[in-house]
């Protein structure tokens, strides 16, 4: 990244207005995707859980 | 709502394992638990060349972590697709057993022990130490939409533009670039 000239800022909120204020050429937002939440009763119950943290276990 | 409350925690997948939702997600989970424990090709090889265990034993690897899995479709969603790659659990007795899952079937409630899913016949209740909920994604591209963002070229890709595939993603990514 350093070398190709990308400069990363982390752990840095980004809002629209200091997009603004540094005035880019353009934005490519890939801010990604998250989990659908559904409303069922029960859904709070804590042995209830995401596909998502299922992957993201390191092993059993 | 699961995604907030176990950011940060590794879940717990007990035995008796319910899926909420029938698409792509939904299966790969499915497959994922129950293969959890099995030994990996070359290790099973390895074990049955210097004859390590009896046949019996060695089959019985294979059934790895016995959980009972059940999918499930939410309201409307679709679901079935994978019926024949989902492997339900076994009991101490017989292997793994496929079953198929009633594309009418629907999630009424989660209580502490059990799924309660409305069927054809009436509601069933589904015995359940862990509910996995896969029930799809949604795109999170809000910055796009700013009202401060007016008058700033802007292009969103990737499953922020709409969840997809990453082959999708990487074309988009790529395309975007040129464009730019």
């Amino acid at each position: 990244m350093r070398r190709a000239g990308v400069t990363v800022r982390r752990k840095a909120k980004l809002t629209a207005a200091k997009i603004k204020r540094s005035s880019p050429d353009a934005v490519v937002v890939a801010t990604g995707a998250e989990p659908v939440e559904i409303t069922v009763p029960g859904m709070d119950k804590p042995h209830v859980v995401n596909a998502w943290d299922v992957f993201e276990r390191t092993g059993s | 709502m699961p995604g907030t409350f176990l950011k940060g925690q590794v879940p717990e997948v007990g035995q008796r394992v319910v899926i909420v939702g029938g698409n792509a997600v939904g299966c790969e989970t499915a497959e994922y638990i129950a293969s959890e424990g099995r030994p990996d090709p070359e290790v099973f090889t390895f074990l049955a060349y210097h004859g390590a265990e009896n046949s019996e034993q060695m089959q019985a690897l294979l059934y790895g972590n016995r959980r009972k899995i059940n999918r499930y479709r939410y309201n409307g969603a679709p679901g079935g697709q994978c019926r024949a790659v989902l492997p339900v659990g076994s009991d101490e007795e017989s292997p793994p057993r496929r079953r198929g899952i009633a594309p009418r079937d629907k999630l009424v409630e989660i209580t502490d022990d059990a799924v309660i899913v409305e069927t054809a016949q009436g509601r069933e209740s589904v015995i359940a130490d862990t509910v996995i909920m896969a029930v799809g994604s949604k795109s999170l591209n809000h910055l796009a939409g700013e009202a401060g963002m007016a008058g700033v070229e802007t292009v969103v890709i990737g499953d922020a533009k709409s969840p997809r595939k990453i082959a999708e993603a990487i074309r988009e990514g790529f395309e975007a670039a040129l464009k730019i």
